[in-house]
């Protein structure tokens, strides 16, 4: 399963850039979309670019909020 | 040195269990030799001596892709009758390679991350660098100079320690990148800032084990002063 990486809008990372890192230049967070489907445990390289499955096909326009995971 | 598995060995080797996700730890014998040498496997076909220069060769693979590495790689000339799989405990063999890691690149092994760890004061002096694949790194202020809050370092020990044994820094602080580390941020905070150290903990099949430094409050302003390429001390 390959990955590809989708760069987030400039409020998202602003959003971001105000929450606590996982590890050094990632966080890991929950997407909850537009359509209300939650995408759970994805990776946001840099506060700027989520990472994602090659089957999940979305654009960042799909995404209603974006939270850190909690465990 | 890195070898590409003759038919024959890959479906020998694919009837053998994995010893990690993806990965295998064999030991076998040459044609023409007697001594029993160790490799590492990946996905059954491209093989690497476990020796001193396991890591430099790991690191070409992950340059070069695996593709190219398969293709530019001769063949191995292992008797296939021989190929075991490295045998102990059960932890024994995805621990090898941690192990060798540990010794050869001076990384820690155990710990808790800096998470876990009790609040200090940085005592003004001490410099933290932290890496990344990205030169615009959002967790740099460059106007104010600082590091946001809640943004991770290692230390400036640990850092040198990753360049000076050509450590792969994205296993080394089990980073979830698919690219290769280009920068380096230094930061020296001031006596007011308050950190937490820890050890990188597994993560993302990497290995850990580099300094983590967490700034809960993130630094003071002008603490960031140099960003540099990444291995360039």
């Amino acid at each position: 399963m390959g990955l590809y990486k989708i760069a987030l809008n400039q409020e998202q990372i602003e959003y971001l850039s105000l929450l606590p890192e996982q590890g050094m230049g990632y966080q890991i967070v929950d997407l909850i979309l537009k359509n209300g489907d939650v995408l759970r445990n994805k990776i946001v390289l840099n506060c700027s670019f989520l990472q994602l499955d090659d089957q999940e096909q979305l654009n960042v326009e799909d995404i209603d909020k974006i939270e850190l995971h909690r465990e | 040195m890195i070898y590409k598995t003759y038919l024959s060995d890959t479906s020998k080797l694919l009837s053998l269990p994995e010893t990690g996700m993806g990965y295998q730890i064999i030991e076998g014998k040459l044609f023409l030799e007697d001594k029993i040498r160790q490799y590492v496997v990946y996905n059954c076909e491209l093989a690497v001596d476990l020796d001193d220069d396991f890591l430099v060769n790991r690191r070409k693979i992950i340059d070069k892709g695996f593709s190219n590495a398969l293709n530019e790689s001769k063949s191995l000339l292992i008797n296939t009758d021989s190929i075991k799989i490295v045998t102990g405990k059960p932890t024994y063999e995805t621990r090898l390679l941690s192990a060798y890691k540990q010794s050869k690149n001076k990384r820690h092994s155990g710990g808790k991350g800096a998470k876990e760890n009790p609040k200090e004061y940085t005592d003004g002096n001490e410099t933290f660098v932290r890496v990344s694949a990205y030169e615009n790194d959002k967790r740099i202020d460059f106007k104010r100079k600082l590091l946001l809050e809640g943004s991770y370092t290692t230390t400036l020990i640990d850092y040198y320690d990753c360049i000076t044994t050509d450590d792969d820094p994205v296993d080394r602080y089990a980073l979830p990148n698919d690219e290769p580390i280009r920068w380096a941020f230094y930061i020296k905070p001031k006596i007011q800032d308050v950190l937490q150290r820890g050890i990188v903990q597994p993560a993302f099949g990497h290995e850990g084990g580099g300094d983590e430094v967490y700034f809960e409050s993130g630094t003071s302003d002008n603490t960031f002063y140099i960003k540099k390429e990444y291995g360039v001390i």
